[in-house]
């Protein structure tokens, strides 16, 4: 009974989980902008997305989206040599920029009073970005280095790599974003013009402002900068992944005390219901301590040090659904391995437990509104759904998350967690 | 910021700021208990970490399955001179995550067998780490420094001797030093000050204070006449991870803010400081490349971190010494001086821009006495600073002498 109690109390609380005040407004060259009223902080941040990352590559140029991300803060015409954060941080202010296999965002973080400094600079930086050879080659050194950094020298992310370029054979999915390092070298600064023309453009990007800010006055600034920039109709593949016949499986040997496995099935993406229910089955499985995989692996048969879950939902396309286990020893990752295929399989036969349904809602209700503590962050976590079409998809999310049901949870883990969608990945000690 | 400062009866502080745009909030305590006053290395780390494993009326099971059916978060902190705890949790389950939050404050229990288990995992944990050459580099330098001080060792210890602590160690520990008399606590977010003094002042008050005192001794530097260079050997790597550096200064010291500016022209500051400009932007020899000074209460350390591909070694040392000579021998720019302090002054607002970090801030600008009314008045300290000031610190501190150099890669 008690449960039941919570379940209303939930209904009635997440409606009025609202945002503070989002509006939406298109300019006529496609370029779609959206505020996001915040007075709780003296910071706004003011934010580029363009609707391309990894997956829109083409082939034998992996990382060209991130390189092309390195050359934005290498000047264009009215600001020409890399002033781009010097100019930023001499008003206060801080910026930076990421990719994804989806999309890449261009952001600064400042007082609101400084906002035309990010709209000069940005609308520049997309209507004329500077191709200087010199600092072309400079930035591909740097990427290399960042490769090393990042992947080269540490066996955690590199077997993560190995894993998704097993899992996916034909889908771009499967290449690293930040490429492969002969594929940054071959990349000319013709593929990189030709790659910015085609993409970075109004049409393709949306930009959000959140913070404490006037709506109007920022809207009239906005569109004089940017209303002028031609649009562009960027193409787009279709992705397909031919079917799996059975597991697949790496092993990678590096130096490293604890060995590492790392499961991934393939699973749907948001807006599928089911991506939903594997939200669901995620923080069931592995996340937090009191998670099935945590308790068994960790706490009981104190074989692994840790281990936990991660789903992305908000994809372009549907990705992976990973598991991962940090093990005591390299003789225990058989063991490790079985336990979670265990695991997997009680699930595929026993209905999950109301209160751990329960509280996979609770914990998706604070995850909703802790992500609001930041403006930065409140403006990320509407810009993930504006990629997949409209940030208005929060509402259906939320939703269907309230309307997942044990059944549901029990259903997916059928239909997905299965040898012909698995890959699995093992590092071991040298 | 209007937030207001309470001292309680058993000489308790709390630091609360009412805000209500989102239904949650965070309660954050400073605890002065940390390496400083160990007896044993990682006694500090694992009293904190041991406190959600058991009190006198949950078990860790207990306490594990409630932090996550109540989505709450109980972050633990232990720094060089303090341990912080962080409770974050929704407004619709406050009075749940305080129960939870002050049983395991007050009443711990510290079962052998989780200390046991807690143990291993620290042990594993650290073996990982040591694997990581930002980790070996950095290691070797705070050795170096300030030899067998506290300051010198990570706080989660030191693998090997781990094996010497008993359940006594950790219950000594958490008598002596979790006493409310110095704690600082901040309550930030949806709750009004009506029940703040219901759910929380009511709790701390009622816990008893028993006098003592922190027993700190600074460090003890060696003077140097020449470089001392460590090389860590590992075949594996492409890169060679560089950390290069000397003692540093207090957080009291008056010249902290000199400090900051000449911090942040030199490579404090991010792409566009000297050290990024010659290393990553002129040369393409890194991805990334910084100083940083560690500014705890007594002198800590400032150091410079790098990574490089192996043959590059040798010329980004020198680049790096180059560039700390240049700050010594000659003044910055005017423009130099106005940007740093402009960014300084002008970014202070980011550091305080979310609630979790207002009331994790709150408690430690009390505890390095930097006042009520320090965030007023940062923009004043800085402004202070001149061209001249920046030289004479960095001759005071930038020694191009008797540095440490450590690099860890496949040669030299």
């Amino acid at each position: 009974m008690k449960v039941l109690v919570i379940s209303l109390i939930f209904v009635l609380i997440f409606p009025v989980m609202g945002f503070s005040e989002v509006k939406e407004e298109v300019l006529k060259n496609g370029l779609k902008l959206i505020f996001i009223r915040d007075t709780s902080s003296a910071v706004a941040t003011f934010q580029v997305w363009y609707k391309v990352g990894s997956i829109d590559e083409p082939e034998g140029k992996s990382g060209i989206s991130h390189l092309l991300e390195h050359m934005m803060f290498r000047g264009s015409k009215n600001y020409p040599g890399n002033v781009f954060s010097k100019i930023i941080q001499a008003q206060g202010g801080i910026d930076n920029a990421f990719t994804t296999k989806d999309y890449t965002v261009y952001f600064q973080k400042l007082s609101p009073s400084k906002l035309q400094v990010s709209i000069d600079l940005e609308s520049d930086r997309m209507a004329n970005l500077l191709f200087n050879s010199d600092d072309f080659e400079l930035e591909k050194k740097i990427v290399l280095e960042e490769r090393r950094q990042r992947y080269e020298d540490d066996p955690e992310s590199l077997i993560i790599e190995e894993v998704i370029g097993l899992a996916f054979k034909a889908h771009p999915y499967r290449k690293p974003i930040i490429g492969w390092s002969d594929d940054i070298i071959s990349i000319t600064l013709d593929d990189l013009k030709r790659y910015y023309h085609e993409y970075y453009c109004p049409g393709n990007a949306f930009i959000i402002v959140a913070g404490d800010i006037n709506f109007s006055d920022l809207k009239e600034k906005i569109r004089e900068k940017f209303e002028k920039i031609p649009s562009c109709t960027p193409s787009r593949k279709t992705f397909y992944e031919p079917e799996q016949y059975g597991e697949k499986r790496v092993i990678l040997k590096k130096q490293t005390h604890l060995p590492l496995v790392v499961m991934a099935y393939k699973v749907p993406a948001f807006p599928n219901k089911d991506s939903i229910s594997i939200e669901v089955l995620s923080t069931i499985l592995g996340e937090g301590k009191s998670s099935r995989l945590y308790r068994t692996l960790v706490t009981e048969k104190a074989l692994a040090v840790d281990v936990s879950t991660a789903n992305s939902p908000l994809s372009r396309d549907g990705f992976l659904f990973f598991i991962i286990a940090s093990v005591k020893s390299p003789d225990k990752v058989d063991d490790v391995e079985k336990i979670i295929k265990e695991e997997i399989e009680r699930i595929k036969k026993e209905l999950p437990h109301e209160k751990e349904i329960e509280k996979a809602k609770n914990q998706v209700e604070a995850s909703f509104l802790f992500s609001q503590d930041s403006v930065f962050g409140h403006a990320l976590y509407i810009g993930k759904f504006e990629v997949l079409g409209t940030w208005k998809l929060i509402e259906k999310y939320k939703e269907d998350i309230m309307k997942v049901t044990a059944k549901d949870v029990q259903d997916v883990a059928n239909r997905y967690f299965k040898a012909e969608n698995l890959s699995v990945g093992v590092l071991l000690p040298k | 910021m209007d937030f207001k400062t309470f001292t309680l009866k058993n000489g308790a502080k709390i630091k609360y700021l009412y805000r209500d745009s989102i239904p949650i909030v965070y309660l954050s305590v400073l605890i002065p208990a940390s390496p400083l006053d160990e007896i044993k290395p990682s006694v500090a780390y694992l009293t904190a970490h041991l406190l959600t494993h058991g009190t006198k009326t949950r078990t860790v099971t207990e306490i594990e399955d409630e932090i996550d059916f109540f989505a709450i978060s109980i972050d633990k902190k232990i720094t060089h001179d303090y341990t912080m705890l962080t409770l974050a949790t929704t407004k619709r389950h406050l009075k749940e995550a305080l129960n939870l939050f002050f049983d395991i404050l007050l009443n711990p229990t510290f079962p052998e067998e989780e200390l046991k288990k807690e143990l291993i995992r620290v042990e594993k944990s650290l073996r990982q780490m040591e694997e990581d050459p930002s980790y070996i580099a950095y290691k070797n330098f705070i050795k170096q420094l300030f030899d067998k001080h506290p300051y010198g060792r990570a706080v989660e210890g030191e693998p090997e001797e781990l094996k010497n602590i008993t359940r006594q160690d950790i219950v000594d520990f958490y008598k002596k030093f979790y006493n409310p008399q110095r704690m600082i606590f901040s309550v930030v977010g949806s709750l009004e000050e009506k029940e703040l003094k219901e759910l929380i002042e009511n709790p701390i008050e009622q816990w008893q204070a028993v006098q003592y005192s922190r027993n700190l001794n600074p460090p003890l530097f060696k003077k140097r006449q020449q470089p001392l260079k460590i090389f860590i050997k590992r075949e594996d790597l492409t890169q060679s991870t560089i950390i290069l550096g000397f003692e540093g200064i207090s957080r009291q010291d008056p010249d902290f803010y000199a400090v900051s500016v000449m911090n942040y022209i030199l490579g404090g500051g991010g792409l566009t400081s000297r050290l990024a400009r010659q290393v990553r932007e002129e040369r393409g020899l890194a991805y990334s490349i910084y100083s940083t000074f560690l500014p705890y209460l007594m002198p800590g350390a400032f150091y410079v971190e790098v990574k490089t591909k192996n043959e590059n070694t040798q010329y980004v040392i020198n680049l790096i010494i180059e560039e700390i000579k240049k700050m010594k021998n000659s003044e910055v720019s005017d423009e130099e001086l106005k940007d740093a302090k402009a960014f300084l002054v002008g970014s202070f607002p980011l550091r305080i821009d979310t609630m979790k970090k207002i009331s994790e801030f709150l408690p430690v600008m009390d505890f390095y006495g930097l006042g009520d009314d320090y965030i007023a008045k940062y923009p004043e300290y800085i402004e202070k600073v001149t061209k001249q000031d920046i030289k004479r610190v960095a001759q005071r501190i930038l020694n191009t002498d008797g540095y440490i150099v450590v690099v860890v890669g496949k040669d030299l």
